[in-house]
C-alpha cells in the first residue's frame, strides 16, 4: 500500500494532468458540436470494426462442423453424376429401357493422420466398418485420386495413398481409348509414371490423365493430372509418360471414399475360372 | 505574501481580461477557417514561478482554461491545450536548463534568465500550446497541413504580442 502512494506521489503530477485531459475531453466531446461528431462517428466505425472480427472470429471456431456438413453435401452429389450409374440401357427390338441403376455410392471422410514422407505413404481417415468402408475401395479428393482402402477397423480405415508401392491403378488419356497403369515411382511425390501405352498412340505433353474405371475401384474420368514427359520405351513399343498430378499430398485434407455397389457382381467373373 | 505569488495572481486575472475582451476580436483567415488567433494567456503559466508544485500548476491551467472557455464557447478546449502546456513546462524547463543550472528562487523571466533564454522558452511552448489547441480544435489529423497553417500564423502572432508585453512590463517576478 505504502509502495503504491509512493508512486501516486511521485507519478501524482502525471495523473493529474491525464485525469485534467479526460475531464477536457469530454467537455469538448460533449459541448462542442463538430468534435462531438467526429468523435460518435469514428466510435461507430472502431465499433463496427471490432464487432466485424469477433464475427469473423466465431465464425472460425463453427468451421470444423460446417466442413463435415459439406463433405457430406459432396459424397451426396457426387453419387449422383453420371460416372456414378451403371447404365441399364437395353437394345432390343421394341423397347429402349434408359433406367439407371446407382453403381457409386461416397462416404464423405477426413483424413486424421498421414505418415511420413519416407517411402510409402498412408494415410487414416475417420470412416470405417460401421459406415460401409471395405479393403480394395477407392478414395477419391477433390482433386483426383487420393489412394486405396487397405485395412479397415471400426470406425477408421488405413489407405494406401498413390505415393505407394503396391498401389497401381488403370489409368488412360482423356478423350482417346488408350489406357496403361499409373504408379509411382518414388521420389517427388507431385509426380507419377504412366505406362505401357502404345508407342502409335497420339500423346501429348499438357493431355490430361483419368481414371478408366477398368479397375472397378474408382468411377470413370477422375481426373488425375496432366502428362509432362513421354519417354519411348525401348524394346516393347510402349511409352512411359510423366504426369505431374493435380492432388498435393501434403495439403490433403478429406476425401471421399468410393463403394462400388455392383462389386460382388463383378467379383464373381474373376473367381469363376 | 510572496511578491511572485501576488504577482502571479494580478497576472492570472489581468490576462484573462486581456484574452477574452481584447485578443479575441482578432482573427484572420480566408475561406470560412480561422488562421490567425492571437493567445497571449498562456504566458500565465510561462511566468509560475520555478518553485511552484506541478500539480497546482496543472491545476490553475485547468481553471484559467475553462475561463478561457467560458467566454469563446469552447468547453475544454482552451482548458485541454492549457493542461498540456502545464505539464510541458518541467520538460522544456529541464531542456532549457542553464549550465549553471537554475537557482532555486529564480523565477522564469526575461529580466532573470535573460532574453535569449526566455525567446527559446516561449516559443517552445507556446508552440505545444497552439499544436495540442488546434488539434483539439480539427479533433483529427486527417486536415494536418490547415492545422499546420493555422499553427504558423497564430504562432507568429502570439510570440509577437507576448514578447511585446514583456517588453514593456519586464516582470522581475
Amino acid at each position: 500500500m505504502s509502495s503504491f502512494l509512493q508512486v501516486f506521489t511521485r507519478q501524482g503530477a502525471f495523473i493529474l494532468f491525464v485525469v485534467l485531459e479526460i475531464i477536457c475531453f469530454y467537455l469538448i466531446i460533449t459541448y462542442n458540436e463538430s468534435q462531438g461528431e467526429i468523435a460518435s462517428s469514428s466510435w461507430s466505425l472502431y465499433s463496427g470494426k471490432f464487432k466485424d472480427q469477433t464475427d469473423a472470429a466465431w465464425r472460425y471456431t463453427s468451421l470444423r462442423s460446417i466442413n463435415a456438413q459439406l463433405r457430406e453435401e459432396n459424397a451426396e452429389l457426387l453419387s449422383r453424376l453420371p460416372n456414378a450409374y451403371y447404365t441399364e440401357t437395353l437394345d432390343t427390338a421394341s423397347v429402349q429401357d434408359d433406367s439407371l441403376r446407382q453403381r457409386y455410392s461416397y462416404i464423405g471422410a477426413r483424413i486424421i493422420n498421414k505418415s511420413p514422407l519416407t517411402g510409402n505413404i498412408t494415410y487414416v481417415l475417420d470412416r470405417g466398418h460401421i459406415h460401409g468402408v471395405e479393403p480394395h475401395q477407392g478414395v477419391i479428393g477433390s482433386k483426383g485420386v487420393v489412394g486405396i482402402v487397405s485395412k479397415v477397423a471400426q470406425r477408421h480405415c488405413r489407405v494406401m495413398s498413390l505415393m505407394h508401392s503396391n498401389v497401381q491403378i488403370s489409368a488412360g488419356l482423356r478423350g482417346s481409348s488408350f489406357f496403361g497403369s499409373l504408379y509411382w515411382t518414388g521420389g517427388d511425390t507431385r509426380e507419377a509414371i504412366l505406362s505401357s501405352i502404345p508407342e502409335y498412340a497420339a500423346v501429348a505433353p499438357g493431355d490430361t490423365v483419368e481414371t478408366t474405371g477398368y479397375s472397378n475401384i474408382f468411377p470413370t474420368g477422375v481426373a488425375v493430372g496432366v502428362i509432362k514427359d513421354i519417354e519411348r520405351q525401348k524394346g516393347d513399343n510402349t511409352l512411359n509418360c510423366q504426369v505431374d498430378l493435380f492432388l498435393d499430398f501434403f495439403t490433403v485434407e478429406s476425401g471421399y471414399i468410393v463403394r462400388d455397389l455392383l462389386k460382388e457382381d463383378l467379383d464373381q467373373l474373376d473367381t469363376d475360372e | 505574501m510572496d511578491r511572485a505569488i501576488q504577482n502571479s495572481i494580478i497576472r492570472f486575472f489581468l490576462l484573462w481580461a486581456l484574452q477574452v475582451f481584447f485578443l479575441k476580436q482578432v482573427s484572420w483567415g480566408w475561406g470560412g477557417e480561422t488562421y490567425l488567433q492571437i493567445h497571449i494567456y498562456p504566458l500565465f503559466i510561462l511566468l509560475l514561478p520555478l518553485r511552484t508544485l506541478r500539480s497546482i500548476t496543472l491545476g490553475a491551467a485547468f481553471i484559467l482554461g475553462l475561463l478561457i472557455d467560458w467566454w469563446y464557447e469552447s468547453p475544454g478546449m482552451h482548458a485541454g491545450a492549457l493542461v498540456f502546456t502545464a505539464f510541458m513546462r518541467s520538460i522544456v524547463l529541464s531542456i532549457l536548463t542553464p549550465r549553471e543550472g537554475y537557482n532555486i528562487k529564480a523565477n522564469p523571466t526575461k529580466s532573470s534568465l535573460g532574453a535569449n533564454w526566455f525567446i527559446q522558452y516561449a516559443g517552445a511552448l507556446l508552440f505545444l500550446h497552439l499544436f495540442f489547441y488546434y488539434s483539439l480544435e480539427a479533433f483529427t489529423f486527417v486536415y494536418f497541413t490547415t492545422i499546420l497553417l493555422k499553427l504558423f500564423f497564430s504562432w507568429l502572432a502570439s510570440m509577437l504580442v507576448l514578447l511585446i508585453v514583456v517588453y514593456i512590463f519586464n516582470p522581475e517576478a
